[in-house]
């Protein structure tokens, strides 16, 4: 202890003779007598010891996820305990050990890029301004016109840009950037102050007495925008903490799981109302870097300029009480709670008529026309406004919708849809075959930018049609007004799922023969409901189809479906009661929900037909290995990540298990250590886990987006993968450049795929991904880049098989084939919490589509009879004396 | 009078070419960026060959140099004086004075012509630029004068504490924080979105603009503090004093007058950068701004889009710098009487 205190004398009186010789013997006693700045520089040291000292003295490896431990009730990762002192992050990673850790990065980053800057912009600033009017007033105008062109340059593109040439980051780059795009506030700033100066008495009186320029500027200018400039380092240093984490979103960041404050707050934003010390931690750090370099800069400030100094009273470090107060305040925080179900329970059982159903989406609605979209949020709005030919049932079964019996001829070759009698469009126009065979053929049209025309190339003639040989699709075939022959080239039985998806669906004689892009016709179908009002941004209101053809459906007057809605407010409006349904829960949000005794029974899981997996390039060292893969393939663990969130299921098949397909009783494959270890010493680097000698000489790069589950996966993969001795290094670019790289024929080796079904059928998974004719060298599909003939063969034969079983036993081949050759290491599958108020009726699961309104209704007593919301002023009152009024009130 | 008004064309005219620059630079940029156009448009999930067909139908598959000839000359032509609506040709086309068009083209993402996608959003983002700057100014020249005129006192720490506080904390703690309180807790206010009738708009704005304005008051807080420390100790404040001025009066009338230049000149800089979109307040407040519409054409390669909203946005700030530089001189007569 007392060699300790002792290095600690010899530290300060180091750091007091630096400054003695920095400020001058007065100036430096001056700041030491300074109580305030004492206490600055204090915690200044306190944090450089932390960053310094902390890496190696704590227990804990910043980057090593403890998946002994288990979320808590909320679904948020474990609180402060005497194992983790400050509780772990969201992958359960000690968290005091990745502050100590990002403290190194964030604060050089941070305050070298300060300095950077305020150094240029004051340089440029005082230079500017000094010069401004004078004879040399040109070197202002042309430092302003500086100014002016790195202001006007587009900063998003810019740093985009910068990412994209430099590759990967590091540290040196990053400061770089800051520094150089930041410092033209300050010369601005300092400009404007030194032209202000310039006009006092006492430059003035200078120049009269002779003063040069730089006399002037040194002596007098210098000395005045001291504090000014102070005062935006002091702001700028915890921006440029901040701004480190934005650059790591646009692709010119340190890559995880390398920690830094900026990053940890961001990663913890889903966790602000479970856990919010996640937050406050690293809020608080930045916090404490700022508040001293402030009162450090007081200090020299007061010692520099002793006119002002008479300030060095002993005082109450208010500022920092009220840091810690804050800290206390947003860590103490109980976990939020959930407000009950709104309205009582139900009284009626028959479906009502009437009323509005309010529900919202996160994306944006981009187009409406069936023909363009192809992402699944539209997909659902679609479902409502664009009636098919066929279509599915709740049960995941293919029935006929506008057709009223569809039947094959030829042995499959042909398929005749004879139409029901009285459908209409909603714009009055009765549905005709011809309006049939136009709907398609716009869809199919050479002129349209369809995302999704070659999904029907087995339409006799699509061929020429789509290249704009010949004027009419051959393969449609009107038979009078009620019947529509399709023929195929072969028999097909991608055909009739394929027939459901909404490019097929008839649309409006007014929807034209061709779809222009630039000039969108009004979204006009034959489904339950009609498009009413659409505003970009904003919403989409559906209003009912009166000439629908259900007698009596739909239910409800309207459906007003709100558009790019956060998840948290999702929440926030569900609780008060002006969202009906709701499906985009975060992961610890949908556990509050599932912890709730009054909302537990309501919630329901839906499992999303979506499968993700690594992919492993087949082409590429050094997975152009078997042996390699199956290491992979073995070594992975995606049950961990259920440990982690609970918005996923573990996959350890292609297909996830809402696809109908070959009976999933056994599991596709195990992890199992040993047997991956066993597959790299056959690959020829036998890894020892014990000394963690051998294993892959190479680092992998693995390619993924910066998406908070796809990112959380890749950070845990690469974990496991270490322990068999393959090292990853973690990419993550944006979604475009992610698109691009993936699919360039031998540019990546393995990383994050993702599939979503876009009909029910097996094949949907395994063609568009794995089949040798997915590769191309530019825009493959295959990003494993995998060929093999038995697998090619397989996949043909389950496309023409029409035969249920025999179907399914090619395809249970097919996933054998993909588990053997391991060119995809399926991982896990996401999942929604679907969760909707008690006086919401008939809202049935569909096995396809997700959500599904048709048969909804609305109970109007049990609604009305929710509690009439609380006044601003009676839940002020509540917030108050602390009663959580919102469980309070609302009757059950 | 005729010098200024010429310095003025000067740099309207530097302006203009600045805009010329910042085409030009986004466009090729915009060319060299990693990612396809076509794939973005049509999703992840379309074949290969429906990617190839997009590309054609819209002339994608050209080679950049023919692509960037084909910009260029639609970016300014002449062209009707009114706005013809009915023929395709001009329909993505601005009209300026004396015919002067501006086609800016077509967002992909969008499909609407980019000018009308940039007339429809630019007021709403000025509109919460100037109802932020607002709240900046308010709060950051009451916390400024009051902690200068505390200075070295409690209150002056818990001032500096609260500001930096504000500052140092990402924009989604402060957002989500008041959005939590105000519209859930309290339900003063709507959560998100641009309201459809006046008062809701107008309820809808306090938000977002709280949130900037909490977030960005701190800098003027800071300033202030500093313009009137120095101020203070001049002999023109002593006299105002010793002639029985308040100190309030003192503070407010004769200090802060003379700090107006750099004030100006932060608030300069923040339009224009507010102008142009900020971008995680939007987001979180369903703002439906330029700054969401900026990130989401760079997100989908949206070529036509990234050019306009860079182009919109360079503008805003040269105009605001050049708007601050006439403001200069009429706020500080001094700068006036130097000069050539």
């Amino acid at each position: 202890v007392t060699g300790a205190r002792a290095r600690l004398t010899a530290a300060r009186r180091r750091a007091r003779s630096a400054l003695r010789a920095l400020l001058g013997d007065d100036a430096a006693r001056r700041f030491f007598a300074d109580p305030s700045a004492r206490l600055g520089l204090g915690i200044l040291a306190a944090l450089a010891l932390f960053a310094a000292m902390g890496p190696v003295v704590l227990p804990h490896d910043p980057n090593a996820s403890d998946f002994r431990l288990a979320r808590d009730a909320f679904g948020a990762p474990p609180g402060p305990s005497t194992a983790h002192w400050l509780g772990t992050d969201p992958l359960f990673r000690d968290l005091l050990a990745r502050l100590a850790h990002g403290a190194r990065l964030s604060l050089s980053v941070a305050l070298s890029a300060t300095a950077l800057a305020t150094g240029l912009g004051s340089l440029v600033g005082v230079a500017a301004g000094m010069t401004h009017g004078t004879r040399l007033g040109a070197l202002d105008a042309a430092l302003m016109r500086l100014v002016d062109v790195v202001l006007a340059l587009p900063y998003l593109l810019f740093v985009t840009a910068i990412g994209v040439a430099v590759g990967r980051a590091d540290a040196g780059a990053i400061f770089l950037v800051l520094g150089l795009t930041g410092w033209t506030g300050a010369a601005r700033l300092v400009r404007a102050r030194t032209m202000e100066l310039a006009q006092r008495d006492f430059v003035l009186a200078a120049r009269a007495l002779g003063a040069g320029s730089l006399h002037v500027a040194l002596r007098h200018v210098a000395p005045n925008i001291a504090g000014t400039l102070l005062a935006l380092a002091t702001v700028s240093v915890g921006q440029m903490i901040l701004a480190e984490a934005a650059l790591g979103y646009l692709g010119l960041g340190v890559q995880p799981p390398q920690a830094t404050w900026g990053r940890m707050l961001h990663e913890a934003e889903p966790y602000l109302g479970t856990k919010p010390l996640l937050v406050a931690a690293p809020g608080f750090a930045i916090l404490l870097a700022v508040l001293g370099f402030h009162r450090v800069g007081e200090g020299l400030q007061g010692a520099l300029d002793p006119g002002g100094a008479a300030l060095s009273r002993r005082r109450l470090p208010v500022d920092l009480l009220i840091a810690g107060a804050a800290l206390l305040l947003v860590a103490g925080a109980p976990p939020g709670r959930v407000r009950p179900p709104i309205g009582a329970e139900p009284e009626v059982d028959r479906p009502i008529r009437g009323g509005t159903l309010r529900v919202a989406t996160m994306v944006q609605v981009r187009t409406l026309d069936p023909a363009l979209a192809y992402d699944e949020a539209t997909g659902a709005i679609e479902e409502l406004v664009f009636a098919r030919l066929v279509t599915w049932d709740r049960d995941g079964q293919l029935v006929p919708e506008l057709a009223r019996e569809v039947t094959a001829e030829r042995g499959g070759r042909t398929y005749v849809f004879t139409l029901r009698e009285g459908v209409r469009f909603h714009d009055g126009a009765e549905l005709r075959a011809a309006d049939v065979k136009r709907s398609i053929e716009r869809a199919l049209h050479p002129k349209t930018p369809s995302p999704g025309a070659s999904q029907y190339d087995m339409i006799e003639g699509f061929a020429d049609f789509h290249r704009g040989a010949a004027p009419h699709l051959a393969g449609v075939r009107t038979l009078g007004e009620r019947a529509v022959a399709i023929d195929l080239r072969a028999p097909d039985a991608t055909f009739l799922p394929r027939m459901t998806l909404a490019f097929m669906a008839p649309v409006c004689p007014s929807s034209g023969a061709v779809v222009d892009a630039a000039n969108p016709t009004p979204p006009c179908g034959a489904g339950p409901f009609r498009v009413e009002r659409w505003e970009q941004d904003a919403s989409v209101r559906l209003a009912r189809h009166e000439g629908y053809f259900r007698p009596g459906h739909p239910y409800l007057d309207a459906i007003e479906w709100l558009t790019g809605v956060r998840a948290t407010t999702q929440r926030y409006k569900f609780e008060d009661g002006q969202l009906d349904y709701i499906r985009d829960l975060t992961g610890t949000d949908s556990a509050l929900y599932r912890a709730d005794p009054a909302w537990s029974r309501r919630g329901r899981w839906v499992t999303r037909k979506v499968m993700n997996a690594i992919f492993l390039n087949t082409e590429l060292a050094p997975f152009d290995r078997l042996a390699m893969r199956r290491a992979v393939a073995f070594a992975v663990d995606p049950s961990a990540l259920e440990k982690l969130r609970p918005d996923l299921v573990a996959l350890d098949r292609v297909l996830p298990d809402s696809i109908p397909g070959p009976p999933r009783d056994e599991p596709m494959r195990r992890h199992d250590l040993a047997r991956a270890l066993e597959q790299m010493a056959a690959a020829g680097y036998p890894y020892d886990p014990a000394t963690g000698r051998g294993g892959y000489p190479g680092v992998i790069d693995y390619v993924a987006v910066p998406d908070s589950l796809e990112q959380a996966a890749a950070e845990v993969f690469q974990q496991q993968l270490a322990k068999v001795g393959i090292r990853i290094r973690l990419k993550l670019v944006s979604y475009p450049t992610y698109l691009a790289e993936v699919s360039r024929r031998r540019t990546s080796a393995m990383g994050w795929t993702g599939w979503g079904a876009d009909f029910p059928d097996p094949s949907n998974f395994f063609e568009p991904n794995l089949s040798s004719a997915a590769i191309q060298d530019e825009g493959s599909q295959n990003y494993a880049f995998f060929r093999d003939q038995e697998f090619d063969r397989v996949l043909k034969e389950g496309h023409v098989e029409q035969e249920r079983e025999r179907r399914f036993a090619l395809y249970a081949r097919a996933e054998a084939i993909v588990r053997d050759l391991a060119p995809w290491v399926p991982t896990h599958t996401p999942r929604v919490l679907e969760l909707w108020q008690p006086y919401v009726r008939g809202y049935e699961r569909s096995a396809v589509i997700s959500p599904r309104f048709n048969e909804v209704w609305l109970d109007p007593a049990a609604r009305a009879s929710a509690a009439a919301p609380e006044g601003g002023r009676a839940r002020l009152a509540g917030v108050l004396v602390g009663v959580p009024l919102a469980r309070a009130g609302a009757p059950r | 009078m005729r010098a200024a008004l010429l310095h003025l064309l000067r740099r309207l005219g530097w302006a203009a070419l600045l805009a010329a620059g910042v085409t030009l630079v986004s466009f090729a940029i915009t060319l060299l960026l990693p990612g396809d156009p076509a794939r973005m448009l049509v999703g992840p999930q379309a074949s290969s060959a429906d990617v190839r067909h997009v590309r054609q139908v819209y002339a994608l598959d050209r080679p950049a140099p023919v692509r960037l000839a084909r910009y260029l000359r639609r970016l300014v032509h002449p062209g009707p004086v009114e706005r013809p609506r009915g023929t395709p040709e001009h329909r993505s086309c601005a009209v300026g004075p004396l015919g002067v068009h501006l086609d800016l083209g077509y967002s992909f993402h969008y499909r609407k012509p980019v000018v009308d996608l940039l007339e429809a959003k630019a007021p709403r983002s000025l509109e919460l630029a100037v109802a932020a700057l607002l709240v900046q100014l308010a709060l950051g020249i009451t916390l400024g004068l009051v902690a200068a005129a505390r200075r070295g006192t409690r209150w002056d720490d818990a001032i500096a504490s609260a500001t930096l506080l504000g500052f140092s904390a990402p924009t989604f703690v402060i957002g989500l924080g008041l959005q939590y309180v105000l519209a859930h807790q309290l339900g003063l206010l709507p959560y998100d979105g641009y309201g459809t009738t006046a008062s809701e708009h107008l309820r809808s704005l306090v938000l977002p603009a709280l949130t900037l304005g909490v977030l960005g008051s701190a800098l003027y807080a800071r300033i202030v503090r500093e313009e009137l420390r120095s101020l203070l100790l001049q002999d023109f404040i002593r006299t105002a004093r010793a002639k029985g001025g308040s100190r309030l009066r003192v503070l407010v009338v004769h200090a802060l007058r003379n700090a107006l230049l750099p004030i100006a000149t932060l608030a300069a800089l923040e339009l224009g950068a507010l102008a142009s979109g900020a971008i995680v307040t939007e987001k979180l407040f369903r703002w439906p701004g330029i700054g969401q519409m900026t990130v989401e054409a760079l997100q989908n390669r949206d070529g036509p889009l990234i050019v306009g909203t860079v182009l919109f946005s360079s503008s805003a700030i040269v105009l605001a710098t050049l708007a601050l530089d006439v403001v200069a001189l009429a706020l500080d007569p001094r700068l006036r009487s130097r000069g050539r």
